[in-house]
């Protein structure tokens, strides 16, 4: 009886730990797929996206943030400017929350309806 | 800080005043330290707007250090009324530095939680400089800004 315990609370933590350590070892960043200026700002996304989930209790629910796609594109003053949509991973890499991060007119980092944490942790303009 | 337009707050919203140093190069103006929660070690921070906090840096990557105070009451705060906060620490290991200054509305989860735990990001725009210029602001500086 004590053994299937022992078993059972070692499968447990076996596949927690799975569902963490894995999303962090296989889900990298994305950011040497893009070239130049793409990849620079692809960077840039990619730090910030990681300041934008950070600072609450956010972190604990996150294992991996990958930059999904680099657009150019043109701002009101028609200086060329890039979007980047980030997404970050939970556990087992489930889906967990997405941010549209634009050096557009001035720039800007927006949650977007993706993912697990609108469910979990809801959102702003769902009020 | 003074807002003429309050609209954009709901019930539930939060909003940061995200400052940060930067510490690229190892060193900032204000001391860095920090409790194991990420909660920075002062001297002493106050605030007028409604439910302030002072904010963790649990998560944040250590190249730029946050020195936050936020609202975890949006919808309290009232159009063209005079809000200050303040944060005093101990001297850093940098004469001068390099600064950002970001807004950043939120909301809370749960709802009926007002601490920093709690104020989750949905959108940051930057008040001073750019995406492209960030680090617009030369520390020490008295600065006046209209966003």
């Amino acid at each position: 009886m004590k053994k299937k315990k022992v078993f059972t609370l070692g499968l447990v933590l076996s596949f927690v730990f799975l569902g963490e350590v894995a999303p962090r070892l296989l889900i990298g960043s994305n950011i040497k797929t893009f070239q130049g200026e793409q990849r620079a700002f692809a960077a840039s996304a990619w730090k910030e996206a990681r300041y934008f989930f950070s600072g609450s209790a956010e972190p604990l629910f996150w294992t991996a943030i990958q930059i999904q796609d680099v657009k150019e594109k043109v701002d009101t003053d028609g200086q060329q400017c890039y979007e980047a949509n980030v997404r970050a991973y939970t556990l087992f890499g489930l889906p967990w929350s997405s941010v549209l991060v634009t050096s557009c007119n001035g720039g800007s980092m927006i949650r977007q309806k993706w993912g697990l944490a609108p469910t979990l942790i809801g959102r702003f303009s769902d009020e | 800080m003074i807002w003429t337009d309050v609209s954009g707050f709901g019930s539930n919203s939060t909003y940061e005043h995200d400052f940060f140093l930067n510490n690229y190069d190892g060193k900032t103006y204000l001391s860095r330290a920090q409790g194991l929660n990420g909660i920075p070690t002062v001297i002493y921070w106050g605030s007028n707007l409604p439910r302030a906090y002072l904010d963790t840096r649990f998560g944040d990557p250590a190249e730029e250090v946050a020195y936050v105070i936020g609202c975890a009451d949006g919808d309290a705060i009232q159009a063209n009324t005079w809000y200050w906060s303040q944060i005093r620490t101990d001297k850093g290991d940098a004469n001068t530095d390099k600064a950002k200054l970001f807004g950043q509305l939120g909301h809370r989860s749960p709802s009926w939680c007002y601490t920093t735990w709690c104020v989750i990001a949905d959108q940051t725009e930057p008040i001073v400089g750019s995406w492209s210029n960030p680090w617009a602001i030369s520390v020490p500086v008295d600065l006046w800004w209209t966003r």
